[in-house]
């Protein structure tokens, strides 16, 4: 009896060992980690100068101590990953110190928005906020009056919370929309797989591969978030639980015994997904929520619907979904706003639209940039992002190779990472496209890279796997960072930038004209359709030549008046909005007219090679030895010249 | 009977806290942020629970998503057929919101008399 007691004693104190063995493992270590993290972060914070960025951008100011803490973050996160004992939300707390890392420092550091297009949709906020509608048929930023959803829902929310405007929290954006991403791409994982590291690796790569930067204060956004839960939905709710007609298997003809082939890899796949059935009620009601995010896409986005439309297709075709009506409802719904809706931007851009469709490699060289011009730090960045690019899919492939050396057949997750692809055809998306189907089939190429390391339950057990998960993590923090942040010399606007511009606004009448060299600085967050906004970028080569060779002659010539039907100054409302300022084909003189320059222009003309690398000295220094141009405002970073024109000109 | 009970609640107080600060006009954090997670969250979530579609993460998710795009659908309605009121939006997913947080009473009520029973 006492040696039983003795026995069970032992059992208790070995169990306790073990259990605090495991708690130290599971909890306490990360915990330590965690903290370890956030202290060097905290640390590098203050010592990062946005203004002191070189070429690479933000990873040029970044300190020792910042890379550290990402290090460790990783360390700990691929060790909790490889624990016998689970505890998911240790994984939620890395990936939320993770975006909070990787997406909360430039808003914290930069202190003002980054991205000059960020600045452009807190401007059409700001347009539905004052005037409560929109205006389908303004020149400028027109396809945002055409698709006005995301808009509409920001300046709601602004009047109803308070806010004058979206700036005070539109740099969370990419912190907000990637932390809602982490629900849907969950709610996906499980769908395809039960294996909770696989998942959590999936999570963790998609991450650090998602470089394109579309999870900005956007549209695009939002919509993506409501295609990743449209693509939960339907693999949850609306797949196929076995492949159809088996019985082609006993033909003898080639197509159909491929038939027969295709589907018992179907059903091989089938039978490795968890199931949903859902009942009746609940099959109806997730189809209306499913028909209300078809429609909220259609009408928010342009390029979503009809991403969504191909997914939806591609399920359909290759069986994984019965739901016929699926893809063509949401064409339908894609097609009547397009027509009915989105007719303001047809008019002005069909024409291009059709040219390019089927035009393949026209659409996708339109997405590269060109090495030759851009400088030599963006060289290596274009080069990075490549490198990232190919290297999510090459892990694809072979993970993709080990799952089915597992038995393990990912039909739908292999569908949806290609879905996007016939998107290339249909045109260059202002040299985007591209970089959008590599987003679209991020969540899914990451899945198949995640099976490399983890291609079934029981594999992935020895030591090998998390020492090359962490390598691969590690090498993938300095390969994010540069490919997410290497233009930040241009995306970033100083606090001297805001001032300039705050001033412009303030003090330009309506109907004035704004020159600029490019858009690239933090214009038309307010107000914008009360300005007409020219870009020398955007002129003719010849018109650009000959402002560069002689600014004072040949500026005042589109600083007076708009010319009739110019395209470049044409660009007030139509009129559609109550006191917006008259557009229209006919001849208008500006009330006044103004030239600015700012750091992030001249960086971005260094960088990219668009413009001549001394474009703004060029122009300063005719416009400051003329009397005909007149410094309004001047920082160390921006600098006004405001048109003052000889009597009689006009 | 506690967790069937809880989302209800939540739902109705967030409601009426969310119309109570939308119309205090103040300009605290506290109007934001309650604001934001009630725009956010809770109309999906008082229409979701009542179809009980599984684990919490996917409720939560789809709710998100239907009141995302609820709220998108209707401002959308209001800009395009100039009828901008945010104020009369919010009263709407309020509405939404007590509807369906009077459903989820409801059967909670129904399942606790069958349990009697």
């Amino acid at each position: 009896m006492s040696e039983i007691r003795a026995e069970q004693s032992q059992l208790a104190k070995v169990s306790a060992r073990v259990g605090s063995v495991e708690f130290i493992q599971s909890i306490l270590l990360p915990v330590l980690l965690w903290v370890g993290a956030l202290m060097l972060w905290a640390i590098s914070l203050p010592k990062i100068n946005p203004t002191q960025m070189n070429d690479f951008g933000l990873v040029s100011v970044l300190p020792a101590t910042y890379f550290f803490a990402l290090g460790i973050l990783a360390v700990s996160y691929i060790i909790s990953l490889n624990q016998a004992e689970q505890h998911e939300f240790i994984q939620v707390v890395h990936i939320l110190l993770l975006l909070i890392i990787l997406h909360g420092t430039p808003q914290i550091v930069y202190g003002t928005l980054r991205y000059s297009w960020a600045w452009k949709h807190v401007g059409i906020v700001d347009f539905i906020q004052r005037n409560g509608t929109v205006d389908p048929t303004i020149t400028n930023l027109n396809a945002y009056h055409n698709w006005p959803g995301f808009f509409a829902l920001m300046a709601m929310y602004n009047v109803v919370a308070g806010f004058q405007s979206s700036i005070s929290y539109a740099g969370w954006g990419p912190v907000f929309f990637n932390l809602l991403d982490l629900g849907a791409l969950l709610v996906i994982y499980r769908t395809l797989t039960r294996d909770r590291r696989l998942i959590w690796m999936s999570i963790w790569l998609f991450y650090f591969f998602s470089w394109i930067g579309q999870d900005y204060f956007s549209p695009q956004a939002l919509s993506y978030f409501l295609y990743l839960v449209a693509i939960a939905i339907i693999l949850r709710w609306f797949r196929q639980h076995q492949a159809p007609s088996q019985s082609t298997q006993a033909s003898d003809s080639l197509v159909q015994r491929l038939a027969g082939v295709y589907h018992n890899i179907v059903n091989h796949a089938f039978k490795n997904l968890p199931a949903d059935i859902p009942t009746a009620s609940q099959r109806l009601f997730i189809m209306g929520i499913l028909i209300l995010i078809f429609a909220t896409i259609a009408s928010s986005h342009q390029l979503t619907p009809l991403m969504l439309i191909s997914a939806l297709a591609v399920l359909l075709l290759f069986q994984i979904t019965n739901q016929r009506f699926l893809p063509i409802l949401m064409a339908i719904i894609t097609a009547v706003w397009i027509i009915f809706m989105a007719v303001g931007f047809l008019q002005g851009n069909l024409s291009w639209i059709v040219q390019s469709i089927g035009s393949l490699l026209d659409n996708v060289n339109g997405n590269f940039v060109n090495l030759a011009k851009v400088s030599p730090g963006q060289q290596l960045i274009a080069k990075i992002d490549r490198l990232m690019s190919a290297t999510v899919w090459l892990l694809g492939f072979m993970g993709l190779y080990r799952r089915i050396r597992k038995g393990v057949w990912d039909i739908p997750v292999i569908l949806l990472a290609i879905a996007p692809i016939p998107m290339l055809v249909l045109n260059s998306y202002g040299g985007e496209m591209l970089f959008r189907v590599y987003m679209f089939g991020l969540p899914f190429i990451v899945f198949l890279a995640a099976s490399l390391f983890y291609p079934s339950e029981n594999a992935g057990r020895s030591i090998k796997t998390p020492l090359f998960a962490t390598g691969i993590s590690l090498l993938l923090i300095p390969g994010f960072l540069f490919s997410y942040y290497g233009k930040d010399r241009m995306y970033y606007f100083s606090p001297n930038e805001i001032a300039a511009t705050v001033y412009l606004y303030n003090n330009a009448p309506k109907g004035s004209l704004v020159f600029d060299g490019i858009w690239d600085w933090p214009r038309q967050y307010t107000h914008y359709e009360n300005y007409n906004y020219v870009s020398l970028l955007l002129l003719p080569r010849d018109q650009r030549d000959a402002i560069l060779q002689n600014p004072v002659s040949a500026l005042p010539g589109y600083m007076t008046k708009a010319a009739p039907g110019s395209v470049y100054t044409n660009l007030i409302t139509s009129g559609n909005v109550p006191g917006s300022v008259q557009g229209g084909n006919e001849e208008r003189v500006y009330p006044a007219a103004y030239f600015v320059i700012t750091r992030s222009q001249i960086a971005e003309a260094e960088m990219t090679g668009t413009l001549p690398a001394d474009w703004s000295a060029i122009i300063i220094h005719a416009l400051a030895q003329s009397n005909q141009f007149k410094v309004v405002f001047d920082n160390t970073d921006a600098i006004i010249f405001q048109y003052i024109p000889a009597s009689g000109s006009k | 009977m506690f967790n069937k009970l809880l989302w209800p609640v939540l739902i109705l107080l967030s409601a009426g806290i969310a119309g109570i600060l939308a119309w205090s006009n103040s300009d605290s954090f506290l109007r934001s942020g309650v604001l934001f997670l009630f725009i956010l969250i809770i109309p999906g979530m008082a229409l979701t629970r009542l179809f009980h579609l599984g684990d919490m993460l996917t409720e939560l998710m789809v709710a998100i998503a239907l009141s995302l795009a609820i709220s998108v659908l209707l401002t959308e309605y209001m800009v395009f057929m100039h009828q901008w009121a945010p104020n009369n939006a919010l009263l709407v997913l309020v509405g939404i919101s007590l509807v369906g947080a009077g459903l989820q009473f409801g059967m909670a009520m129904r399942t606790l008399a069958e349990r009697k029973e």
